[in-house]
């Protein structure tokens, strides 16, 4: 790491290799926490992306199409060998859309975009742009992506913050280089700290963030942990949500009544199959993670990363179990997989899932009950927020991510016959949507606000389809009633009480160096909170964790030795998990979870125990 | 002191990365003011990609804000006079995302930078004030 020029006044704060003595800014902050965004400040200009040092930028030579090919949209990208800014070109062959780039020193690399062309046309008819930041943090210095921030070319505001809250884990899974041990420090910013960060995302304008996700490693190894949540929800934060393998609720299950109590909204759990084949991780906790969670009355959704030939012949069996378990999974969130490191194009193709295979996936193994046309892309909401913007006169709260990076819909299950129905079947939301367009439009030329209103709710029952709302939405026409309490009265309890009976189902792909794509960055909303105060899009902050993830928590970090002596204790390995297979198994609780979906006689104790051992969590008796 | 004009044509948006450089370069007249020396037209250099960023996405931004959505689509005319007093005055003739005169004074004094964006009006009189001419009267 190389010297960083600091201010006279901090530059006791810095050991000799840059890293920053963290104990001692602690103490200080304690007394003082505008340290934290004077040290940030002062220091900010040194952590950017150097040209020539962290990327370069090469975009001479053009990138071609060969016969059969046809052009959809040239973009920037960035080459996974040498992360120089290139030339791309996104193209649809044989069905498939996909990305073709050109390096001038490493030469052509192409990989699946969306592997449907017919419904990346559909869907990217709901593309559409939000209105970034006012205030921005860093100047433009360079090339995007490798100024991030935010900057004045970013489109969206924070949607979702990330706050990490350590690095420590009690797990070590295989594929993980984030987690304490590996990466060789402890990253664990204090309470002080953690406050100006959060204050930091919520200065941005015109939109402050007002939703965040504690995450990790695993952020329940915090012992101030319910501090944390009540920093967020002081400053105004209205959605808390932990990102967490819940695996500590098992031996602790209060913990879910008290991280409730202190104003978590939601349990984002990685869930990646519903065997234990498919879901080493936490298959054999999961039932009494739910079980917490239900005493607590906390919603969970359930985060699967899907991998093709690794767990992508369960999707509808995930969304199955979700709906299994409505009562507390409020919903089930697809990850296609992010190709992490150099990895040979057979590979690739391989393991490389996108958006459009679980949704085709899901219409086939459902026989059409959850159609294409039932998934609507992020930036689909944008006139919603545009039309209550309208009528406000106040900037909105808009999701305007690409329309590439995820998709979603809300299923309801009938209780009765059990029959899945997705929302767009019981409402046009297509019509809905282009009238609230027209209304806002009237609006916008000087139309009369009440009027709009009013012509709003006169119509609302006619995007009502009533012969396929299923019985209990029916019923006294709730389904109306609650639009119009929604658009009518402002009233979001209604929504809130929709969610409980419904189960979200979405995608979100996030990016790697393959399928790279600059147009999707500058739209991102997921963003990370960094030390010194910025707000850094996901999927630069991950996929470039040198110049951006680890390069900051590494120079705001305990050494692993300082950690160990602090906290008196001898090994970070005393903080890891180990599974008992038998006793997990025993209960009732577990058989009913999984009837219907596993059954745990299909392998022998040995078998499951080779599960758990490869996969990194070990295994004990007693 | 230099004198040159560039049509620029800079999209970076769903549906496109597109950029076209060509322009004109101007020299000197025997105190006859400028005459053409050469049209060139190129490929963007690895440099002026961040350059325009830097300059012209801030600046577009703030003209626009709230007034159109962020498209990064501009179409641009760019006269530039590159004076020995360390100003560098930009005469902007925007066709998109909407048709709009700008100047842009620039000055570079011991390696600090300090800019204005000012309305064509507003720009000639700020001119005036710092007594700079230029090529054609001020009327660029």
């Amino acid at each position: 790491m190389s010297r960083i020029e600091v201010k006279e006044e901090f530059k006791q704060l810095f050991y000799e290799d840059g890293r920053i003595n963290y104990k001692l800014l602690a103490e200080l902050g304690r007394e003082d926490p505008s340290i934290f965004e004077s040290v940030g400040r002062s220091i900010i200009s040194r952590f950017l992306p150097r040209r020539g040092v962290d990327f370069n930028i090469k975009l001479k030579g053009r990138v071609e199409l060969r016969e059969g090919e046809k052009k959809i949209t040239y973009t920037l990208s960035v080459c996974p060998e040498c992360r120089s800014l290139i030339k791309a070109i996104v193209f649809e062959r044989d069905g498939k859309v996909l990305i073709r780039k050109y390096c001038p020193d490493h030469g052509e690399f192409e990989d699946i975009y969306w592997s449907d062309a017919e419904f990346y046309y559909m869907k990217r008819r709901e593309a559409a742009d939000g209105r970034g930041i006012l205030n921005p943090y860093v100047g433009v210095v360079n090339a995007c992506p490798f100024n991030c921030g935010l900057c004045v070319r970013h489109k969206s505001h924070t949607a979702l913050l990330n706050l990490v809250a350590t690095n420590r884990c009690d797990l070590s899974c295989w594929y993980c280089f984030f987690f304490s041990e590996r990466a060789g420090y402890v990253y664990e910013p204090s309470l002080e700290h953690i406050r100006y960060m959060l204050e930091a995302a919520r200065k941005a304008r015109p939109i402050p963030a007002i939703a965040v996700q504690i995450t990790g490693g695993e952020p329940l190894l915090r012992d101030d942990i319910i501090e944390i949540i009540k920093i967020a929800k002081e400053l105004g934060y209205q959605h808390v949500q932990l990102n967490t393998t819940g695996i500590r609720f098992v031996e602790e299950p209060e913990l879910a009544i008290k991280i409730r109590e202190a104003g978590v909204n939601t349990i984002y759990m990685s869930f990646d199959g519903v065997t234990p084949i498919t879901n080493p991780k936490s298959h054999w906790e999961i039932p009494y993670i739910l079980d917490a969670l239900r005493k607590a009355h906390l919603g969970a959704v359930l985060v699967p990363t899907v991998i093709k030939t690794v767990n992508d012949y369960e999707v509808t069996k995930m969304i199955l179990f979700g709906l299994k378990h409505n009562d507390i999974v409020r919903g089930v969130n697809f990850q296609p997989v992010s190709l992490v490191g150099r990895i040979p194009k057979n590979e690739r193709n391989r393991l490389r899932v996108t958006i459009p295979d679980i949704v085709n996936r899901v219409e086939e193994e459902t026989s059409g009950m959850i159609r294409k046309e039932d998934w609507y892309t992020v930036p689909f909401t944008i006139p919603i927020s545009e039309f209550i913007e309208a009528v406000t006169g106040k900037p909105q709260f808009t999701m305007s991510n690409h329309f590439a990076c995820g998709v979603a819909t809300y299923l309801f299950q009938d209780q009765k016959t059990g029959l899945i129905t997705p929302l767009p079947k019981f409402l046009d939301v297509g019509g809905f949507v282009d009238y609230l367009k027209e209304l806002t439009e009237y609006i916008r030329k000087g139309g009369s606000k009440k009027l709009a209103l009013l012509k709003l709710l006169a119509k609302i029952g006619k995007f009502i389809i009533w012969e396929h709302t299923p019985e209990q939405l029916k019923k006294r026409k709730r389904i109306y009633w609650m639009l119009f309490n929604i658009f009518a009265r402002h009233n979001y309890h209604a929504l809130g009480e929709f969610h409980l009976n419904t189960l979200f189902v979405g995608m979100m792909h996030f990016q790697d160096e393959y399928n790279y794509d600059v147009a999707r960055i500058q739209r991102c909303d997921i963003h990370y909170v960094s030390p010194d105060g910025r707000l850094i899009p996901f999927c630069t902050f991950n996929v470039f964790p040198e110049i951006y993830r680890d390069r900051l928590q590494k120079i705001y970090s305990y050494s692993i030795k300082e950690y160990l002596e602090m906290n008196r204790l001898k090994s970070m390995s005393q903080i890891k998990y180990r599974r008992n297979i038998r006793k997990l198994e025993s209960t009732e609780l577990y058989r009913k979870t999984y009837e219907g979906f596993w059954d745990p006689s299909r392998l022998s104790y040995e078998e499951k125990k080779k599960i758990s051992i490869r996969f990194g969590i070990p295994v004990i008796e007693q | 002191m230099k004198h040159y004009s560039i049509n620029l044509k800079y999209v970076n948006n769903y549906h496109n990365y597109q950029f076209d450089m060509a322009g004109y370069i101007y020299i000197p007249s025997d105190g006859e003011g400028y005459k053409l020396a050469e049209y060139i037209e190129c490929e963007p250099d690895d440099d002026f990609i961040l350059y325009l960023e830097k300059y012209f996405t801030e600046y577009l931004r703030r003209i626009t804000y709230n007034d159109i959505v962020f498209a990064d689509e501009y179409e641009l005319k760019l006269g530039c006079v590159d004076l020995d007093s360390g100003y560098i005055v930009h005469v902007i003739d925007w066709f998109k995302p909407r048709i709009e005169k700008y100047i842009h004074i620039m000055s570079v004094v011991d390696n600090n930078i300090t800019t204005e964006y000012l309305s064509f009006e507003d720009g000639i009189n700020r001119l005036k004030e710092l007594d700079i001419v230029l090529p054609g009267n001020n009327r660029a």
